[in-house]
């Protein structure tokens, strides 16, 4: 773990720095095949108010990428879609059967770096890869891509409309499941409270947490940059947790400062989201039919969810070849669980709506040991119906201790 | 025309008794086991999200819960579309567009006006979360619904569809208003082979936005059949492999399904996550049928869908060429 402490108005040549000999993703609203075809292209689109969206920056000039990482950086907003992709691609090539043998596809894109993602991403990241790594079978190119990309994080000024991190545990200040992350100053005016230092408020603070970050920071340390190993009062523990309940909290800065920070962003911690009852009781004590009333069973909040993951494998065949796809899927489709019999186990939307719901609340955590909800919000704001997947734990929870009451 | 969206709280007060008014007398026929002529199962309108500025359907079954009713100008979600899978009979709050999306489901023979009670509201466009006009609202001309048991003006006028159309018939009126402008602003777009060009390079560009969601067909209110041809497994239509191919497949696979079809709600916009224009896919198409077959969907109940019916004196454009009939006539007649 090493330690960074970059002026504001040093701020671009440590961008330059780190940045050198990677490629680049970004949240943009920008479209183009290059830095200066951007503006073009977006008269050709239809109007501006573009989706702000994780993008590859295809532009090679050198001042167009530093803008668009400082702007990332800077950016507060949460971009639409999750940066779930750069690990779990929407569609990738496994296979290719030619001339009666196999081969499998290396284009695993080396040297990625995503700039900009924010605590509730990047733990949702971190259960993801806890999926592919963790689970009874290893997915190696999940793995690998995470090897070879560099995730930095950045903190979340101000709560969004629909966000419900607190309620799911995670502390949109900081995280530590990235390689660097980059606490950016509180805009002046943002916060009565300051939590930092005087001598800090201007400073950005790149922390490291990974070989990887560790080299990326060596480096900018050799290019003249201080390393701090351990800062006065930003003592870093790796088993300070946020709220001490469980592990998918994002490791802390030390508890002292979360308390100090609590204290002084006069921010309480609501109690955390979280279904305690068993799958039958789930099943049979739940009307899920009032519940999934309105839904219209689109599967936007399984693509915009930085946590779904669930995937198809689609053969092709093209000309005496075949590839085999590996692709997104949603559990929300009607073909999600058909089987080739014809029979599908959850036929209609209140099946595969409650599936979506405990697969995040109930099984992942009996699975996993995580609930697969960070509370980011986009289900919630993409919906076009207005599901709200955190009033549906909150009234599932409330049918329960109804049912819990009439009992005794 | 300018609305006033100050009114919309006096259109909303005179909602809320509307709706009071049918749900006691459903209430007072179920007690009396009358005929059950004033009976309402269920009633759709919109309540509060907890999102600043938006609004989320509400399904309302209990008097009491009327006081949660939400009308304003972000009432943009489309409500239509659930009548298709619910049963028993439903009083809708109809914006034009729902009532459009109605009238279209009478016509297909979804559903049948004898189970649907429609309360039309007069509507002057309704707003996205940002403040700015809902995608289907930018170009709608249509502010009165075209078909509705009672309407509520934002006067707080309450009329009743017989006598709003005493003298005359509202659909002509419609029509009329509407495509008349259309025409004269469409067809200058593509004249011209530097056009054409133009706006199939803004035709990739929005496709290779497209992520493949299909919530655009979810949440349309013409894409209602029980399985898509994109789900179809034997034959697979839609390549595996998302790219311009099958996004165009996909896109203009829907567009000449929603041929003549098309009500401009805009929904298909509103819930994309990727921020692609899709009414301008269809709408080139929607157009065509306003201008060749003078065929507007959803205004008239009565009248078929235009690929339905069929006429001899049919003009046959080939759409992609843009050649008329008229010269293989003439070509015919020397013959």
């Amino acid at each position: 773990m090493k330690c960074i402490k970059v002026p504001a108005e040093q701020i671009e040549t440590a961008v330059a720095f780190l940045i050198e000999g990677y490629n680049i993703a970004v949240p943009s609203r920008d479209y183009g095949e290059d830095g200066e075809a951007i503006s073009l292209q977006r008269k050709n689109c239809m109007d501006d108010g573009e989706v702000l969206d994780f993008k590859r920056i295809t532009s090679t000039k050198r001042e167009d990428i530093i803008n668009y990482v400082l702007m990332a950086i800077n950016c507060d907003e949460l971009p639409y879609k999750s940066p779930k992709e750069f690990l779990f691609p929407q569609l990738e090539k496994l296979l290719i059967f030619d001339d009666g043998c196999a081969s499998v596809c290396e284009s695993i894109e080396n040297k990625m770096m995503v700039v900009g993602i924010k605590p509730c991403d990047l733990t949702a990241l971190k259960i993801l890869l806890t999926v592919f790594s963790e689970g009874k079978h290893k997915d190696i190119r999940v793995m690998q891509r995470r090897e070879n990309t560099i995730l930095i994080g950045t903190n979340c000024i101000n709560k969004k409309p629909g966000c419900f991190c607190d309620e799911r545990g995670v502390n949109r200040h900081f995280s530590n499941e990235c390689d660097i992350f980059i606490e950016k100053p509180f805009p002046e005016g943002e916060h009565k409270h300051e939590y930092k230092n005087k001598d800090e408020n201007e400073d950005y603070i790149f922390f490291s947490f990974t070989e990887n970050g560790d080299e990326i920071l060596s480096n900018m340390a050799s290019k003249g940059f201080i390393i701090q190993t351990e800062p006065k009062n930003k003592k870093i523990s790796s088993n300070g947790d946020f709220n001490e309940k469980s592990e998918e909290s994002p490791k802390d800065k030390s508890s002292e400062l979360n308390e100090s920070l609590q204290d002084e962003l006069n921010e309480e911690l609501p109690e955390e989201l979280m279904i305690n009852a068993d799958e039958y009781t789930l099943f049979n004590k739940i009307d899920w039919d009032s519940i999934v009333e309105k839904c219209l069973g689109c599967g936007i909040c399984t693509y915009v969810c930085p946590t779904c993951h669930c995937f198809d494998f689609r053969d092709v065949v093209q000309n005496n070849k075949a590839i085999r796809y590996r692709c997104w899927d949603s559990c929300m489709y009607p073909k999600f669980t058909l089987h080739a019999s014809g029979h599908n186990p959850r036929p209609t939307k209140k099946e595969r709506y409650r599936q979506r719901v405990l697969h995040k609340y109930v099984y992942m955590k009996q699975n996993f040991g995580y609930i697969a909800c960070t509370g980011c919000g986009r289900c919630i704001r993409s919906c076009p119906a207005g599901m709200n997947i955190r009033n549906i734990v909150h009234s599932i929870n409330d049918l329960l201790v109804d049912a819990e009451s009439a009992k005794k | 025309m300018e609305y006033n969206y100050d009114n919309l709280a006096q259109q909303k007060e005179q909602l809320k008794k509307v709706l009071k008014k049918i749900l006691s007398d459903s209430n007072a026929d179920n007690r009396n086991n009358m005929s059950g002529k004033n009976k309402i199962d269920l009633v759709l309108a919109y309540t509060d999200s907890e999102l600043n500025n938006t609004s989320i359907p509400f399904f309302i079954r209990n008097p009491n819960e009327i006081e949660k009713l939400k009308w304003d100008e972000y009432c943009s979600c489309t409500l239509a579309k659930y009548l298709i899978e619910k049963k028993g009979k439903i009083a809708i709050v109809a914006k034009p567009c729902d009532s459009r999306a109605l009238v279209m489901y009478m016509v297909e023979n979804q559903i049948t006006k004898d189970n649907v009670y429609i309360i039309g509201m007069e509507c002057g466009g309704m707003r996205t979360a940002n403040g700015l006009l809902s995608p289907g609202c930018i170009e709608c001309k249509i502010h009165i619904p075209p078909l509705f048991d009672v309407l509520i003006k934002q006067n707080g006028e309450i009329l009743a569809w017989e006598d709003y159309t005493k003298d005359n018939k509202l659909s002509d009126k419609l029509m009329s208003a509407n495509i008349e402008t259309e025409i004269n602003t469409q067809n200058k777009a593509f004249e011209g082979e530097e056009q054409k060009n133009l706006s199939l390079e803004r035709f990739k560009n929005e496709l290779d936005k497209c992520i493949l969601c299909f919530s655009c067909r979810q949440a349309c209110y013409g894409c209602y059949c029980p399985s898509c041809f994109v789900e179809s497994t034997m034959p697979s239509w839609l390549p595996a492999d998302p790219g311009r191919c099958a996004k165009m497949m996909y896109h203009l696979g829907r567009a000449m399904h929603l041929a003549g079809r098309c009500i401009e709600c805009g929904a298909c916009e509103r819930v994309c996550p990727s921020g692609v224009k899709i009414r301008y896919l269809i709408k080139e198409i929607t157009n065509f049928c306003e201008n060749v077959y003078g065929y507007k969907a959803g205004i008239d109940p009565a009248e078929s869908p235009v690929l339905v019916k069929y006429d001899k004196d049919d003009r046959e454009i080939g759409f992609l060429e843009g050649e008329d009939n008229e010269m293989h006539k003439s070509a015919g007649g020397t013959n």
